[in-house]
C-alpha cells in the first residue's frame, strides 16, 4: 500500500490515506473494521478505518502520536507521502448490530476513527443515532470539521475537557436507561471505555447491547501527563532521574544498572523490584490489585512513580 | 540487590516449564485424574502419576475402588503385575497379599506378617467417568471434591466426545497452551480453522483460578461451531470464548454462542464445553484426557466425524508441545536468555502464580 496523503487532523494526530500502488480496488470493509499495519521496523499495529465503507479505492486511518508508545505511533508519524507499507485485509471485531432501532456512539480521543465510520454508515442508511465525541480540547479534536459539515451534525455532540461546563460529557444522560433494540458503541482509551461501560451497566444495560473496540484495550500506560521522577538505589545511594518519555528500566540501564526484563509491558513480572520508599504508579497486569496497593514492589519496565522519588532495593 | 530481580531467566521464580532444570512443578494436594472408570475392571491397573507408581483395583465385595502405592513392601515388585483376589490384591512375585487399607495380610511362606509390611493407601474418588487420586496429605483430601464443573460429561442432555493424548512435555505446557488460544491461527490453521484469535484476551484473576475471556461480538463461525449449531458459516453471531485454570489438574474452556436473529422456532443460544485433564507422569511426561461437549443432541453421523477431527486437533498440540519440551530439555542448565512473554501470555503467567502459591503452601505445610 502507498501513502497517498498525510494530513494533520489535530495536535499530535495525523491521518493517512492508503491506496493500492497500481490503483486497484481494495477489499471491502464494514463500519468498525480495522487493519493490521506492518511498520518498517517490524512492529504490527492495529488501526481502525475512518473512511466511508463505500470507498472502494482507499483506506483512511488516523494515528495519535504517543511519546511513550512502544514505537508504533512514532513509526507511523515518521512515514511520508509516497512510502509503502504492508497491511492486512480489514477485520471487524466491532461491527454494528443490524437490528438496532437506535445507536449511541461514544468516542474518546483517537477512538473517533471507527466511530466516525459507523456514524457515516448509519447516516447513509438513514438509521437513528447519536454521536458523543469527547476530547481534551478543541485543538486535539480530529475530524471536527468533517463532523460539523456532515448530514448528521445535528446528532453529533462534541465535548471538550477544557470547555464550558454546559458542554461537558454527562455519561448518564447520554447513555440513558436501557431500551430494547438500542445499542451502545464505545472506543477510546481503556479507562474511558471502562468508565462508559461501567456507567451503562449501572444503568442496567445488558452486555449484549454494549460494544467496545478491543485492540485499544490493552492496559499499558497512557502517557500524556507522565512526569519525570527519581529513583534511588538502596545499595549505593545513587540517584537516577527518569525522564517523562523513559522507563525506569531504561533510565537504570543508562546508568549502568541492569534489571532482567522479558515482556517490557508489565505482563510477566520478570523485572519485579522491591520498593523501600515512595509510592509507585502501577501500570502492570502482573500484580493483583491487593499487591499493588501494598506499594512494596513494582514493575520498573512500565510502572512509574506518584512521589518525586522511589527508593528501590537495588 | 533483590535476588528475584537478579535471577537469570524466568524460571527460578516461576513453576512454569521454561528455563532451568526441569522440576517437579506439581502439588500433591490435589485430586489428579488417574484413569477412566471404565479402565478398572477385575484386574489391577497400574499407572505412574507425579513420579509415583499407583495401582488401582476394585474390591469384589462392593466394587469400591482402591488406590495403593504400586510397590510390594517385600521386594518392590509392582502390585499391578499381580491380581485381585476378593477384596485383596496379591503380588505376582511371591504372593504377598494386601487388603484395601494397604496392610499386608498374608505372606505365603510364613505365619506371621511384620507390622510394618504395608503399602501406602491413597484417597480415591470416582466422578464424571474418571478416577481421581489424592497423593498428598490425606487429611486434606475430604475438604475438596473433583470439580462439579465437569458434570456435563455424564449429562445425557449433552453430546460429548473424549480421548487421551499422551504428551512428552511438562503438564503446564499444555495448560498454558489452552490459556492462550492465539495459537489457533498457527498450530490449527489447517484443521480447526478458527482464525480470528488475533488479539490478547481479557484476564480475570480469582482466589485460586485464572480466567481469560475473549468476545467476538459479531463474527461468522468456523465450521466446528457453525455446523453443530446449525447456524452455518455465513451469518455473523455473538460468540464468547473463555477458559479457566481451575486446579492444577483441570482446565476448562467454553464457547457461548448467541444468534441475534434465529429462524422462527430455532434456538438462539448454544454452549460448547471443553475440559483438559492433565496428570504429570514426570516433569516431562504427561497423561492428557480431553472432553468436548455441546448442549445439543447431535446425530451419530456428526459425532463420527467430530471425534477424529478433535483427535487430529489435539495431535497438533501434542506435536508442537513435544518439540518445545525437547528444545527446553536441551538447555536444562538454564537458558542464557530469558523466555520472552507477550500480552497474550497474561493468563498463563497468572496461572503460574496460582500454581506457585499452591506449591509454596504445600512446602510450608510439610515444614511444620
Amino acid at each position: 500500500m502507498r501513502i497517498e496523503r498525510k494530513t494533520d487532523e489535530a495536535v499530535d494526530i495525523s491521518s493517512f490515506e492508503l491506496v493500492d500502488p497500481d490503483g486497484q480496488a481494495l477489499p471491502p470493509f464494514s463500519a468498525g473494521s480495522h487493519i493490521d499495519v506492518h511498520l518498517p521496523d517490524g512492529l504490527v499495529r492495529q488501526y481502525s478505518l475512518a473512511n466511508d465503507p463505500r470507498d472502494t479505492h482507499r483506506y483512511l486511518i488516523a494515528v495519535l502520536r504517543d511519546a511513550n508508545s512502544r514505537g508504533g505511533s512514532i513509526g507511523m508519524h515518521a512515514l511520508v507521502v509516497g512510502a509503502t507499507i504492508a497491511i492486512s485485509d480489514p477485520k471487524n471485531h466491532f461491527a454494528l448490530a443490524h437490528s438496532a432501532q437506535h445507536s449511541i456512539l461514544i468516542a474518546g480521543g483517537i477512538g473517533i476513527t471507527p466511530i466516525l465510520c459507523m456514524a457515516e454508515r448509519l447516516a447513509h442508511v438513514g438509521a437513528s443515532f447519536d454521536l458523543h465525541y469527547c476530547t481534551r480540547s478543541a485543538e486535539r479534536t480530529a475530524f471536527s470539521e468533517r463532523i460539523r459539515s456532515s448530514s448528521y451534525a445535528d446528532h453529533a455532540h462534541l465535548h471538550h475537557d477544557d470547555g464550558p461546563s454546559d458542554q461537558k460529557f454527562d455519561a448518564k444522560a447520554a447513555i440513558g436507561n436501557p431500551r430494547d433494540d438500542v445499542h451502545l458503541y464505545v472506543c477510546g482509551p481503556t479507562g474511558f471505555m471502562d468508565w462508559v461501560l461501567g456507567t451503562a451497566r449501572e444503568l442496567g444495560w445488558p452486555d449484549t447491547r454494549l460494544h467496545r473496540e478491543y485492540f485499544a484495550g490493552v492496559a499499558t500506560a497512557s502517557a500524556d501527563d507522565d512526569g519525570a521522577f527519581e529513583v534511588q538505589l538502596a545499595s549505593s545511594g545513587a540517584v537516577i532521574r527518569v525522564e517523562p518519555d523513559q522507563s525506569v528500566v531504561a533510565a537504570l540501564a543508562a546508568a549502568g544498572v541492569s534489571v532482567a526484563v522479558s515482556c517490557e509491558q508489565g505482563v510477566c513480572g520478570t523485572c519485579l523490584t522491591r520498593v523501600i520508599d515512595g509510592t509507585p504508579d502501577h501500570r502492570d497486569m502482573y500484580l493483583t490489585p491487593e499487591e499493588q496497593a501494598r506499594c512494596d514492589q513494582f514493575t520498573p519496565c512500565c510502572s512509574r512513580a506518584k512521589t518525586p522519588r522511589l527508593v528501590l532495593d537495588l | 540487590m533483590n535476588p528475584e530481580t537478579q535471577a537469570a531467566g524466568y524460571s527460578t521464580r516461576s513453576p512454569g516449564p521454561f528455563g532451568g532444570p526441569v522440576q517437579a512443578n506439581y502439588p500433591r494436594n490435589c485430586w489428579w485424574a488417574a484413569a477412566r472408570s471404565s479402565d478398572i475392571g477385575d484386574k489391577p491397573y497400574g499407572c505412574t502419576m507425579l513420579d509415583t507408581p499407583v495401582v488401582l483395583y476394585r474390591r469384589a465385595s462392593d466394587s469400591q475402588l482402591v488406590a495403593l502405592h504400586d510397590r510390594c513392601a517385600h521386594r518392590w515388585a509392582p502390585l499391578s503385575a499381580g491380581w485381585v483376589e476378593g477384596d485383596r490384591i496379591v503380588c505376582g512375585y511371591h504372593g504377598f497379599a494386601y487388603e484395601a487399607g494397604g496392610k499386608c495380610v498374608r505372606i505365603p511362606t510364613q505365619d506371621s506378617v511384620p507390622a510394618k509390611a504395608c503399602v501406602r493407601p491413597y484417597p480415591v474418588r470416582e466422578r464424571y467417568g474418571m478416577v481421581w487420586v489424592w497423593l498428598g496429605d490425606a487429611s486434606l483430601a475430604d475438604a475438596t471434591e473433583p470439580a462439579a464443573e465437569l458434570a456435563f460429561i455424564t449429562d445425557p442432555a449433552w453430546t460429548v466426545v473424549t480421548g487421551e493424548t499422551p504428551l512428552e512435555a511438562n503438564y503446564m505446557m499444555l495448560k498454558e497452551n489452552v490459556l492462550d488460544l492465539t495459537h489457533f491461527g498457527y498450530v490449527h490453521r489447517h484443521s480447526i480453522k478458527v482464525m480470528d484469535w488475533d488479539r490478547p484476551p481479557k484476564v480475570e484473576v480469582g482466589d485460586t483460578t485464572v480466567t481469560y475471556v475473549q468476545e467476538f461480538p459479531s463474527a461468522p463461525l468456523a465450521f466446528i461451531y457453525g455446523v453443530p449449531t446449525g447456524i452455518g458459516m455465513e451469518r455473523t453471531v455473538y460468540r464468547k470464548n473463555w477458559g479457566r485454570f481451575l486446579t492444577p489438574s483441570i482446565n476448562l474452556g467454553a464457547v457461548e454462542i448467541r444468534d441475534p436473529s434465529p429462524a422462527p422456532g430455532a434456538r438462539a443460544e448454544f454452549r460448547f464445553n471443553v475440559v483438559h485433564l492433565t496428570t504429570p507422569i514426570s516433569p516431562t511426561r504427561t497423561r492428557y484426557w480431553w472432553f468436548q461437549g455441546w448442549d445439543i443432541q447431535l446425530p451419530g453421523e456428526y459425532v463420527a466425524k467430530w471425534q477424529p477431527g478433535v483427535e487430529a486437533g489435539y495431535a497438533e498440540d501434542k506435536a508442537i508441545l513435544n518439540e518445545v519440551q525437547r528444545i527446553v530439555s536441551l538447555d536444562a542448565a538454564g537458558c542464557d536468555y530469558p523466555e520472552i512473554l507477550a500480552q497474550a501470555d497474561q493468563a498463563a503467567i497468572q496461572a503460574r502464580r496460582k500454581l506457585q502459591a499452591l506449591l509454596d503452601a504445600e512446602r510450608q505445610g510439610a515444614a511444620r
